[in-house]
């Protein structure tokens, strides 16, 4: 009973002082609304890539993008000016960012954006936003942005979280104090050999980031983070719909006369869940684009894409790259002329 | 449901209240077997349904024993081929259905069924080792068998310790289900400080390591070194994990008024290897002890064919630890990681060092903990490994340093090992030489901090419920 009594009262104590000392180191002022800040500066790469290079279709999408298809081979098989925006480990939540603050921005805007996406992503807005993510996040992100916070954290927090996330400077800056807690360890045995914070880093990525990585640990890795868009919660579209980014995607490219095209790309994932929920789910979306004037093209189950054509369960190999930009080319001719003549 | 999602506290709240608001022991019974069907079935009701499938049998085998003592063998027989036929079923499909698929579609026959990959449900390699126990016991007439299936299939299901123990005996958990409970404020008193120590562990330590250990047994060739100090972290990493897990499953089980078994006893302070498994998984160690090694050692005693003494010294420990290799998975290196032990605890006992040894000298005593500790260290690294193609690789190819980014990569693990480590040292400490102080609520204090800042939304599962 004693210890139980004193270790509350040392509880307590350690709460008052952190949200003294938290409050004032990051500058942030209690209660305050939940979920993370993002500065105001919104980088403007794409905003010159396409203003320099005034292309007339843009393409969106993450690394499966970079390694799926071939932008000049594209161009010249659909003699549309085509350029890829492609942002390994991005998801929904970027590309919304992407179209919002740079690509209806800019002063050229192209006719057409194509984002290449697999299975459950567009719907799955809290996909990709954490961590390292967040950081990419916020390049592109102002300070007040209403449907992102919505959709990517909050409507994802409990109200257990939320409430914690506003009221205890302890919780609510713990992602920095962990940051920080987690780069005094790394760094301090090295040093002391005289190894400073540039140094450990690139040794890191020099042995994870360029090294070959084990195929089987790999494929696991990439199993588990896929296995996100694939939960029951995920796969049911008529719920999550309404809580991601698509609809506001949707309405931006309307409202800039931009022709929004959907392009479902096929992995090896794909085929390792359950095919009558994934079926389920593209069916409603397909239904879904439909009302919206948006084109869809499926190559999630295309069987000319072979497993020898995949360099992992994501992406594609060169002579798989090569064969898609020819299979998205074709059909693409076929949607937008169809599109024109409506 | 996992031990670190908001969804078992509620859970646990729930029943907690509930359990202790109706009356009777009966009553409190059922209420736990609902929940511990609830908890098991929750990401699949198809687990409960096994569970409760495979429940049903053993029951009456057990019971068949006592009715018809004649039969006992066959009806043993019968438990044994259900439960590890079930067991094997699950655990070795996956590991020989490609190659059979392979075989068949060599002969013209396609089978595409075999390709399917099976899940292994989690908890059924500790559930089925209780059952196993049980009809043991009963068949040998140590054990008189219940009466009250509510009361057996309580003992299979208990929910702090289904998913991965302790393997607790019917003889220990039983009687505690058969009598009466009634609230006392020391279940609380004692529950708190297991459950914030179990979620210190995992929450700071384990999930903290785990980022290091996973990053470098992901690298297709990393040094000698890169893969020792990996090796080292995830030493760390699987006793915070599973410490930690049982931790919160002793301290849930508390608060139910049991009180279940401890199965770790400062494991990496061991001297030899036998002394190793007497510290370390406790209830398995002294599973195997009981149903294989015990009964293996009086077969060969009793055989016809005298064999030499110190090859029934090799042959036992090693036929155990193989075991103890196969039921961690269907994997070469499971199977590697236990005959390493079995032929490390064969050659202490040949060198009549024995699991109670302690040198009396100091310098002794710091060799032979030295010695046993990088043991238990490549030990991890051969479990740890991906295959035992990248082990051979790495132990037979690789150099000891690639680059000097290696030297640093691998100092960087080693300040996260120690880092994430003073934490237990100094609760050691504390449990040693400081009982009554201000000590230890405000390590507890400082625990629920830290376990604030570190909690993740997304917290791994404990690597035993891949077991």
């Amino acid at each position: 009973m004693r210890s139980i009594l004193r270790c509350l009262l040392l509880f307590s104590v350690l709460i008052a002082v952190t949200w003294v000392k938290i409050s004032h180191s990051y500058d942030l002022e209690f209660p305050r609304a939940p979920g993370p800040t993002f500065d105001n500066q919104v980088r403007k790469l794409y905003i010159s890539k396409l203003e320099n290079d005034e292309p007339d279709m843009v393409m969106l999408g993450d690394s499966t993008l970079l390694d799926g298809v071939d932008p000049d081979r594209l161009s010249e098989l659909t003699g549309i000016k085509v350029s890829s925006f492609d942002a390994p480990g991005s998801a929904s939540a970027f590309w919304y960012l992407v179209l919002k603050n740079n690509i209806v921005e800019a002063e050229h805007k192209p006719k057409y954006v194509l984002i290449l996406f697999r299975d459950t992503i567009l719907t799955a807005p809290g996909y990709r936003v954490h961590g390292s993510y967040f950081v990419q996040l916020d390049e592109f992100a102002r300070r007040n942005e209403p449907v992102l916070l919505e959709q990517a954290y909050l409507n994802l927090m409990n109200p257990l979280e939320k409430f914690a996330e506003g009221t205890f400077p302890l919780y609510a800056a713990r992602v920095q104090i962990r940051r920080e807690t987690d780069a005094m360890i790394r760094y301090s045995l090295t040093s002391w050999l005289g190894c400073n914070k540039e140094c450990n880093d690139n040794s890191m990525y020099e042995v994870f980031t360029s090294a070959d990585l084990e195929p089987g640990q790999l494929q696991s890795a990439i199993a588990a983070a896929e296995g996100y868009l694939y939960t029951d919660r995920q796969l049911d579209f008529e719920r999550q719909i309404d809580n991601s980014f698509l609809p506001e995607m949707i309405h931006l490219t309307q409202e800039n006369n931009i022709q929004l095209v959907l392009v479902r790309l096929k992995t090896l994932i794909t085929g390792e869940q359950d095919p009558q929920a994934i079926e389920r789910y593209v069916g409603d979306l397909s239904e879904y684009l439909a009302e919206q004037n948006v084109v869809f093209l499926d190559f999630g189950t295309d069987p000319r894409l072979i497993n020898e054509y995949y360099a992992d369960a994501l992406h594609l190999t060169r002579e798989g790259e090569a064969l898609f930009t020819e299979m998205l080319a074709e059909s693409l001719k076929v949607a937008l002329k169809k599109e024109a003549g409506k | 449901m996992s031990f670190t999602s908001l969804t078992f506290w509620v859970f646990l709240a729930i029943v907690f209240a509930a359990y202790w608001m109706i009356p009777g022991r009966q009553c409190k019974n059922i209420l736990l077997l609902i929940a511990g069907y609830i908890f098991y079935g929750w990401v699949s009701p198809w687990l409960a349904f096994m569970l409760g499938l495979s429940t049903l049998p053993d029951f009456f085998l057990a019971k068949g024993m006592r009715a018809q003592p004649s039969r006992t063998r066959l009806l043993l027989g019968l438990s044994l081929l259900l439960n590890v036929g079930l067991l094997a079923f699950f655990k070795y499909y996956n590991f020989f259905s490609a190659d059979l698929a392979e075989l068949l579609a060599n002969l013209g026959i396609k089978n595409d069924f075999l390709l399917t990959r099976l899940l292994l449900p989690a908890g059924l390699s500790f559930y089925t080792l209780k059952k196993l126990g049980y009809i043991i016991d009963v068949s040998r007439g140590a054990l008189e068998p219940t009466d009250t299936l509510a009361d057996f299939a309580l003992y299979v299901s208990f929910f702090p310790q289904i998913v991965a123990g302790p393997i607790d005996r019917p003889q220990k958990l039983l009687p505690q289900i058969e009598s009466g409970r009634t609230w006392k404020a020391e279940f609380f008193y004692n529950a708190w400080p297991m459950i914030l120590m179990g979620l210190f562990k995992k929450v700071v330590i384990a999930d903290s390591i785990k980022v290091i250990v996973d990053q470098i047994f992901s690298l297709g060739s990393p040094s000698l070194f890169l893969f020792l100090m990996g090796a080292l972290a995830f030493t760390l990493q699987i006793l915070a994990d599973f410490s930690g897990y049982t931790d919160i499953a002793r301290g849930t089980a508390q608060l139910f008024g049991f009180e279940i078994s401890e199965n770790f006893n400062l494991p990496y302070l061991s001297l030899t290897p036998t002394d190793f498994w007497n510290r370390w998984h406790i209830t398995l160690s002294t599973w195997l002890r009981d149903y294989i090694f015990f009964p293996l050692r009086r077969a060969l005693m009793r055989s016809r064919v005298r064999l030499p003494h110190w090859l029934v010294l090799s042959i036992l420990p090693i036929v155990t630890m193989f075991v103890s290799g196969l039921w961690h998975g269907a994997g070469w290196t499971f199977v590697i990681w236990g005959l390493y032990y079995g032929v490390l605890i064969s050659i202490y006992q040949l060198m009549v060092i024995r699991g109670d040894w302690k040198p009396k000298s100091p310098v002794l005593l710091g060799l032979a903990w030295l010695v046993m500790f990088s043991f238990i260290v490549f030990g991890w690294g051969i479990f740890r490994s991906p295959s035992l193609a990248w082990l051979g690789n790495i132990l037979f190819d690789m150099p000891f340093i690639k680059a000097q980014s290696d030297l640093i990569v691998g100092l960087i693990t080693l300040s996260m090992v120690i880092a994430y480590s003073a934490p237990l040292f100094i609760k050691l400490a504390l449990d040693r030489f400081s009982k009554e102080s201000w000590f230890h609520p405000a390590y507890y204090a400082l625990a629920t901090t830290l376990i604030i800042v570190f909690l993740s939304s997304s917290s791994p599962d404990f690597i035993y419920f891949q077991f």
